[in-house]
């Protein structure tokens, strides 16, 4: 740990503690709290800065350290607005916990030996447990934090068994490791925590998570993984299918949800299926020796995190903005909302178009890469590396045509178009310390595509790979700066040229007396798609037609559940629970019985000592 | 001196048999406390006189196992079973005839196992090992198989004289001084389940350990089901 983060983390501590002394002040606590996040942030940045200008920017440390403060500091500026009314207890806790959270998420970064490694994840886990279950009045909350929980108990189980092993450096250590940190991470079927515990969650602690934490599983994954070139092969591939799996279905089932942070939750698992493509490609690239695809591939991986914490920093704080407002997060039940929250919804339909992929923001430049990358690995490999590659491009594409369905389904259900309930009319106005972090992330959404010329420096690069990776980003920058100049002219000469506003019903073919009730909903908006892939999504809909001439009610409510916790996790669990229940005939309570059950145990003991 | 301990090692075996099949809890304390005896002057038996004499500790110790398992604990034996008023083992969980073959049938193991699996050194009693395992299953077996909570003390007792036995057998470094602190647990544990003992038998009447579990926790929510 370098100077910087431990003067940093001296700072979550006083802030901590000072929020804890004037807890009877509520706003005077929310504004310590938060200043000691951003102040830590600051640190952060000012040590990053100090690496970069002295050549010490370590990769695993400071760009993930980068990332965390980020994100961190940008929630705890937005918790300030959506904690108000809380109450002092509950302002205490969430102020402890997160700056422990943020804490070990720095130091998780900085530690480089296993043990100290181990206790600092741990203590993430069980700090972001408390935040996830901060409010606890609702039981649904309980369970999603205690899946949680579990979800984190279970891969630190697997590290420390991946450690224990760690003399070896075989597969079967990687593979733990794989695991351990691919259930932090969120790979296709370790991912079911996710979608319980982001919905869950208060809106900053979904954007901390998100963003900075669910990533540093690669963070890990990359220090204590061996860097030969057999761990690269196994890395690549393993990362190739876990991300070719993860984006698809991450972003297909995010597609299906009603719920707005529930369907970013699965838009994570997409994204870090995304950023687990971009690393697998790199991996193989390394082990089979083709330096452009590797380059390519790392360098859009690296940027993907980069542009994920931010964008999805910004979409939770946007979707945590929503429900203070409106009370909900059913996307059916929004609405509107563009005209009350303006800020908040230009943000959250900037980080929409972002987090698909779409030019001009930041989302473009990661995947940009990583596209590239697959294309050399088309034109220059053969065999499973040349399908690894071409699949790799397709399910990019793909992955990303159903990101801007499932994400226009987001914004558009909760921001476009009339109210659809009473809720989202009467949505409150939204305030400034929720705006700000959301435009300063998505000033850095906007300006990174500009920046990202310093990852070749980032990424210690010199000569030709250097050059290469400059050449694409400073393509990608003028690009960028030639959309940016048009939308501002745009936008210039429609200011100038006015616009005029009519108040008309929405969609009024024929009806006498339209209401927003009948505008699309958000699930008609993804209901292709949801149909498409029933079978992969079981879908389930309940739905009472209309019949007669004067029907008086009819209804459809269609929902869809992970298909990794209904076909694999809830089977495995319910036959153990069947087990276990059988078992419970053992405790009989006769003191006899238990004393033949030991004698049977020491017996087999005893013999497996001396046969084995 | 070998035959001095093979013999006495036979009594041992003998012992845990009469045990197995013994139904009056006064004759079994008696058996105790005879397998005490024969545990107390195994070191002396097996001792190599010619050698030269062995240490004053020695002595100590055979001194302190003598008074603890042939005097001091059959008497609080005594003493708790004529204040729980309970002279005989009524209904054991396993029969008395089966409880017999069984136990023959653990010897027959032990002597198999430690023929055929275990490299022992010259110097030990070919049959210490056997006949202590013997001892120690008959213990475990009593424990399991009889009702009365004072006859799972008994059989906690013979247990631990077969543990006894086998650390004296095998003339253990240490042996001696781990033998008597474990002497000192069951000291401590047989004197509080005498007092123990004593407060069931005043507060249930009897003294069925196998009744225990109607205090188990979860019998009501299980009569709810």
């Amino acid at each position: 740990m370098d100077f910087f983060v431990r003067s940093a983390l001296g700072c979550l501590l006083a802030s901590a503690l000072g929020a804890w002394l004037c807890r009877k002040n509520e706003r005077c606590a929310a504004v310590t709290g938060a200043a000691g996040a951003v102040l830590a942030a600051l640190i952060i940045f000012a040590g990053s800065t100090w690496a970069f200008w002295h050549h010490a920017f370590n990769f695993y440390a400071s760009f993930f350290q980068l990332v965390v403060a980020l994100v961190g500091a940008a929630a705890a500026m937005h918790a300030i607005g959506y904690l108000a009314g809380e109450g002092g207890k509950k302002f205490c806790a969430f102020w402890s916990f997160y700056h422990l959270t943020f804490g070990a998420m720095l130091a998780v970064t900085a530690l480089r030996s296993f043990i100290p490694f181990l206790i600092a994840w741990e203590v993430m886990g069980l700090a972001s447990f408390f935040l996830v279950m901060l409010e606890y009045e609702n039981s649904e909350n309980q369970r999603a934090a205690w899946i949680y929980l579990l979800g984190c108990e279970a891969g630190g189980l697997l590290l420390m068994l991946a450690f224990a092993l760690s003399g070896g450096g075989s597969a079967a250590y990687f593979y733990l490791l794989l695991a351990g940190f691919g259930l932090k991470i969120g790979f296709p079927l370790l991912h079911v925590w996710l979608p319980e515990a982001h919905p869950a969650a208060p809106a900053p602690v979904s954007a901390l998570m998100s963003g900075a934490m669910i990533p540093l599983g690669f963070c890990g994954l990359f220090r204590f993984m061996p860097h030969t070139s057999a761990c690269f092969g196994h890395a690549g591939w393993a990362l190739l299918i876990l991300g070719l799996i993860g984006a698809f279905f991450g972003i297909l089932f995010a597609a299906g949800q009603s719920n707005l942070k529930r369907l970013l939750a699965y838009s994570s698992i997409e994204n870090m299926g995304i950023i687990s493509l971009g690393f697998g490609l790199g991996f193989l690239g390394k082990a089979y020796a083709h330096p452009t695809m590797a380059l390519l591939g790392l360098g859009g991986g690296v940027l993907h995190v980069f542009n994920h914490a931010v964008l999805k920093g910004m979409l939770f704080l946007g979707a945590g903005s929503v429900l203070r407002a409106t009370g909900t997060l059913q996307l059916d039940e929004m609405g509107g909302l563009m005209k009350k929250m303006p800020v908040t919804g230009r943000c959250f339909l900037c980080g929409a178009i972002a987090i698909c992929g779409l030019p001009p923001f930041c989302g473009f430049t990661g995947e940009l890469l990583i596209y590239i990358g697959a294309f050399s690995g088309i034109a220059h490999c053969h065999g499973a590396l040349f399908a690894g590659a071409l699949m790799t491009a397709i399910v990019l594409a793909l992955t990303g045509g159903v990101a801007c369905a499932a994400l226009a389904k987001a914004a558009g259900g909760a921001f476009l178009g009339e109210p659809r309930t009473e809720a989202s009319r009467n949505a409150a106005k939204e305030k400034l310390s929720m705006v700000i972090p959301q435009l300063g992330l998505l000033f850095l959404a906007l300006a990174l595509p500009l920046f990202a010329g310093t990852l070749p420096d980032v990424l210690h690069l010199t000569g030709k790979a250097h050059h290469l990776l400059s050449v694409v980003l400073a393509k990608n920058a003028l690009f960028c700066c030639v959309f940016y100049t048009l939308i501002v002219l745009v936008l210039a000469w429609r200011r100038r040229a006015g616009r005029d506003a009519r108040a008309v019903g929405t969609w009024d073919c024929g009806y006498a007396r339209p209401t927003g009730r009948m505008e699309y909903t958000a699930s008609a908006l993804t209901q292709p798609i949801a149909d498409q892939f029933d079978t992969v999504l079981g879908t389930k809909r309940e739905v009472k037609e209309v019949s007669g001439l004067f029907p008086a009610t009819a209804k459809i409510l269609i929902s869809c559940r992970d298909a990794a916790r209904n076909f694999f996790w809830d089977v495995i669990f319910h036959g153990f629970a069947r087990f276990a229940e059988k078992c419970h005939a053992l405790q009989s309570g006769y003191l006899h019985f238990y004393i033949f059950m030991m004698v049977l145990a020491l017996a087999a003991m005893l013999a497996w000592g001396f046969w084995a | 001196m070998t035959a001095l301990t093979e013999i006495l090692l036979a009594l041992l075996l003998v012992t845990d048999l009469s045990l197995a099949v013994a139904s009056r809890l006064l004759h079994s304390i008696k058996i105790v406390a005879l397998q005490g005896w024969i545990i107390g002057l195994f070191p002396l038996a097996a001792w190599c006189w010619r050698d030269g004499m062995p240490r004053v500790s020695f002595y100590l110790i055979v001194a302190v196992t003598l008074l603890v398992k042939a005097i001091l604990l059959p008497a609080m034996l005594r003493r708790a079973m004529y204040k729980a008023e309970v002279k005989r083992e009524l209904e054991p969980l396993v029969g008395y005839s089966l409880s017999c073959v069984i136990v023959l049938a653990a010897m027959g193991m032990a002597f198999w196992f430690c023929r055929y699996h275990i490299a022992l050194p010259n110097e030990v009693p070919a049959l210490c090992l056997p006949a202590a395992l013997s001892t120690i299953f008959t213990g475990l077996f009593i424990i399991i198989a009889r009702r009365k909570a004072i006859t799972q003390v008994i059989g906690f007792l013979i247990f631990e004289n077969g543990i006894t036995a086998f650390g004296l057998g095998m003339m253990l470094e240490y042996g001696i001084l781990v033998e008597l602190g474990i002497l000192l647990d069951v000291f401590v544990l047989v004197f509080i389940m005498g007092i123990a003992l004593f407060h069931i038998n005043r507060e249930f009447a009897h003294i069925d350990a196998d009744q225990l579990h109607f205090l188990r926790d979860d019998e009501k929510e299980r009569g709810a089901k």
